[in-house]
């Protein structure tokens, strides 16, 4: 058997080096720049979910949960929810007031939980007698709460910025590139397998480029980040573009649409629900680079699972596992229906 | 109806080749495609010629049908008048201007204030409701929200679709989804219309009434109107010229009179001698009453505001025992008035065209393709009743449709 020869042809080294040339002297400097820039907003948006209280989250994540199912926004439906979020909120705060006074107030923990089993019983309740289903709201209810009992709160947030910081530049990057590209066929022959490759590529390999530019932490988590996310945004903006009924376009042009109000009067309007569908999948690829980036120093869920693994405790590898694949299930299920359009539509379940 | 002979729309020679480079394969070899097939350049080349040669005038105010089977280049001709499809040769006037010499910013122009599309697929856009649809060429022109709804409010009432603003247009049946593409095309208060079968896609009844509705906007709005279809009937019924293609080639243009009586298409000439129903069906049964009959005594001014507010451009005229005296046209009446008479009977036509109860729906083809005015039907000096174009026509349509079905 021979083996196969060896040939001196190094591309490892090559890239290495011009990996080495980037991070050289001002490039060093323009990449902390951008590393600034990233971390302003992300600081400033972490301090505030943390800052915020319990209960305004949950108030919010219900009513969003509430508004994105489009056959239930009803007016019942709001009540619903809101007595639930309310129970809920003011539950949390009375245990959390009691539990910062010691323990002197039992009876406010003891308020506290009773209005936390009332927030279920009213579920329940209209399950029973009304058949009512809990929905979404509830499920999103739920996930927040899980999230918070097992103590993993504040990481929450952290991953709730990271992701949200890469989900929008990930955004900013794909709808303008999608558009380009669905105005010229020799841009998309030239993007499309750069965005295979982005797509394919194992998403390890973007980890470590990323941490030789920006050093440790959430700015390098969040490159890797977009860059694996962002190519389903491009994709499906381009695609969107692209199935524009044409006779809609000819009709446009009848009435003399100029090229600008072709794409905002348009074009954009009409592939809204697929590029819609590009961004659920874009914030979905980025909640599923949550573990993979906390390996280069971003806090949050994703360490929980990283030492989980590491230092084989099955329990909170599991915690932190399971607040993951929550959090996706409900961002997922509430950008679907946070897309824009009106009643008639016909909502499939 | 023509009186006015000036031109709005001038086509010249004018030739569409579909393909990569449709210019060269008119060009190379002495021109061999111009005289050959459609089939040979497209084996030959893998061009497809659309247009082929075709020149006509549009006068200002009429009706300009342009009919030819499926893939006769109906849709690829009206879409170069404004250049939605380049044409490869030829010229293309618009009011004296050759439009195929305008940058991109003149056709926006052109299209934004001169002329105003109706697809046969309507063409609405779903995402904007029915008030937004009709406003959409006021829009992109820049006007002001509150005028631009103004306007649009006004053209939905035109076309009978008041209250419908909300709605959006996969909540219209097709009739009404057309409507909206007429009025979103009146919106622009254009001086062409531009229908590439608009009324294909309806069915025969909504149809009808359509076309009917087409004939009475048109009374009103005297626009100069561009009509393509592939139905001899609405050719008959609405144009006032016909240009009949086939293949890409004009193979005949003349008013519904000429089309008829000398068709030069086979399919024409099929068609006229096909209509064998017409033959056995008498006018009377086609017939209806008459829809204004004036006294010979009436005085002229009085007559005159009696068809204005029927919105009648002509009546028939009794004797005060009732018989038939003849027909009065709108015309007529304001020419009489001019020279200074105040008596109806200045007025009259005596020569108009009236027919007896057992003349057959075959003869009053031609008799109705030739004038826009009702035919009195006239038994011993009684007016029986009265037919005009689009009767005879819609009993055809009906007599083929029940033959079809
Ligand atoms: N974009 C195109 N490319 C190539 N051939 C075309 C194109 N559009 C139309 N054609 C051809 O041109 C001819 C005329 O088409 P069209 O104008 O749509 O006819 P009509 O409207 O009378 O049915 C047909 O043979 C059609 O196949
Ligand atoms: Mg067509």
């Amino acid at each position: 058997m021979i083996d196969f020869p060896s040939f001196d042809f190094q591309l490892d080294k090559l890239i290495d080096h011009f990996v080495k040339w980037l991070t050289a002297d001002w490039r060093f400097h323009f990449f902390r720049g951008v590393s600034a820039t990233i971390l302003w907003p992300l600081v400033r948006l972490e301090k505030f979910l943390q800052w915020l209280p319990v209960t305004v989250i949950i108030l919010a994540v219900a009513l969003l949960a509430w508004w994105s199912v489009r056959h239930k926004r009803t007016r019942k439906e709001l009540f619903i929810v809101l007595a639930e979020a309310a129970a809920i909120g003011l539950g949390l705060t009375l245990i959390g007031l009691a539990q910062e006074q010691s323990a002197s107030n039992g009876t406010w923990e003891w308020a506290g939980r009773s209005l936390l089993a009332a927030a279920v019983a009213i579920a329940g309740g209209f399950w029973a007698v009304g058949g009512r289903r809990p929905g979404l709201p509830e499920l999103a209810m739920a996930g927040f709460m899980f999230i918070g009992v097992v103590g993993l709160w504040d990481a929450a947030m952290t991953t709730l910025a990271v992701v949200g910081v890469a989900t929008t530049i990930a955004i900013m990057v794909a709808i303008p590139t999608g558009i380009v590209m669905a105005k010229s066929d020799r841009l998309q022959a030239g993007i499309r397998p750069i965005l295979d490759l982005l797509q394919t590529m194992p998403s390890f390999v973007y980890l470590v480029p990323a941490l030789m530019l920006f050093g440790l932490g959430k700015v390098p988590a969040i490159m890797a980040t977009v860059m694996y996310a962002v190519a389903p945004g491009i994709r499906l903006t381009n695609l969107g573009i692209r199935l524009v009924d044409k006779e809609l376009i000819e009709a446009a042009h009848a009435f003399g649409t100029a090229p600008r109000q072709m794409l905002f009067k348009v074009e954009l309007p009409l592939a809204l629900p697929t590029i819609m569908a590009g961004i659920n999948q874009v914030i979905m690829a980025s909640l599923a680079m949550v573990v993979i980036a906390s390996m280069v120093g971003a806090a949050g869920l994703g360490i929980e699972v990283l030492h989980g693994i590491a230092r084989l405790k099955v329990g909170q590898g599991f915690n932190g596992g399971l607040s993951i694949t929550l959090l996706a299930i409900i961002i997922d299920r509430v950008t679907r229906g946070l897309q824009p359009g009106r009643e008639s539509a016909g909502e499939p379940a | 109806m023509d009186n006015s002979r000036e031109i709005r729309v001038a086509v010249r020679d004018l030739w569409k080749v579909f393909g990569p480079d449709g210019q060269r394969v008119l060009q190379e070899d002495g021109g061999w495609a111009q005289s050959a097939s459609r089939e040979q350049v497209q084996e030959k080349t893998g061009h497809v010629i659309a247009i082929r040669d075709i020149s006509f005038d549009v006068h200002v105010g009429e009706v300009f049908v342009v009919m030819g089977l499926s893939g006769s280049g109906k849709s690829t001709l009206v879409r170069c008048l404004i250049r939605l499809i380049e044409p490869t040769q030829g010229i293309v006037e618009i009011d004296g201007e050759n439009v195929l010499e305008y940058d991109v910013e003149q056709i926006i122009e052109l299209r934004r204030h001169k002329t105003g599309m109706v697809f046969q697929h309507y063409g609405l856009f779903p995402h904007r409701n029915v008030m937004d649809n009709v406003a959409y060429g006021l829009e992109v022109q820049g006007i002001e929200k509150e005028s631009r709804y103004a306007t649009a409010l006004d053209v939905l009432a035109r076309v009978g679709l008041k209250g419908w603003e909300e709605s959006y247009p996969d909540e219209l049946s097709g009739g009404m989804q057309q409507r909206v593409g007429i009025a979103r095309a009146l919106a622009l208060d254009p001086e062409i219309l531009l229908m590439d079968e608009p009324f294909s896609g309806l069915d025969p009844l909504i149809r009808r009434q359509m076309q009917d509705e087409l004939i009475e906007l048109q009374k009103q709005l005297h626009k100069t109107i561009v009509f393509i279809t592939h139905d001899l009937l609405e050719a008959l019924k609405l144009g006032d010229r016909i240009a009949i293609l086939r293949g890409g080639s004009m193979v005949q243009l003349g008013t519904p009179e000429q089309i008829v009586m000398t068709p030069a298409d086979d399919y024409v000439e099929e068609f006229v001698k096909d209509v064998s129903k017409a033959r056995v069906m008498r006018v009377t049964s086609i017939m209806r009453p008459p829809a204004l009959v004036l006294e010979h005594s009436q005085r002229l001014h009085s007559a005159v505001t009696l068809l204005r507010e029927n919105n009648a451009d002509a009546a028939f005229v009794a004797q005060s025992d009732g018989s038939y005296a003849g027909m009065v046209t709108l015309e007529g009446l304001s020419r009489a008035e001019h020279e200074g008479s105040s008596d109806l009977s200045a007025a009259i036509d005596d020569s108009a065209d009236s027919v007896s109860p057992e003349t057959s729906v075959q003869d009053l083809i031609p008799m109705v393709a030739g004038t826009r005015h009702p035919i009195a039907v006239v038994d011993e000096k009684r007016l029986l009743g009265e037919v005009d174009r689009p009767i005879v026509l819609d009993s055809l349509a009906e007599s083929h449709a029940a033959r079809a079905g």
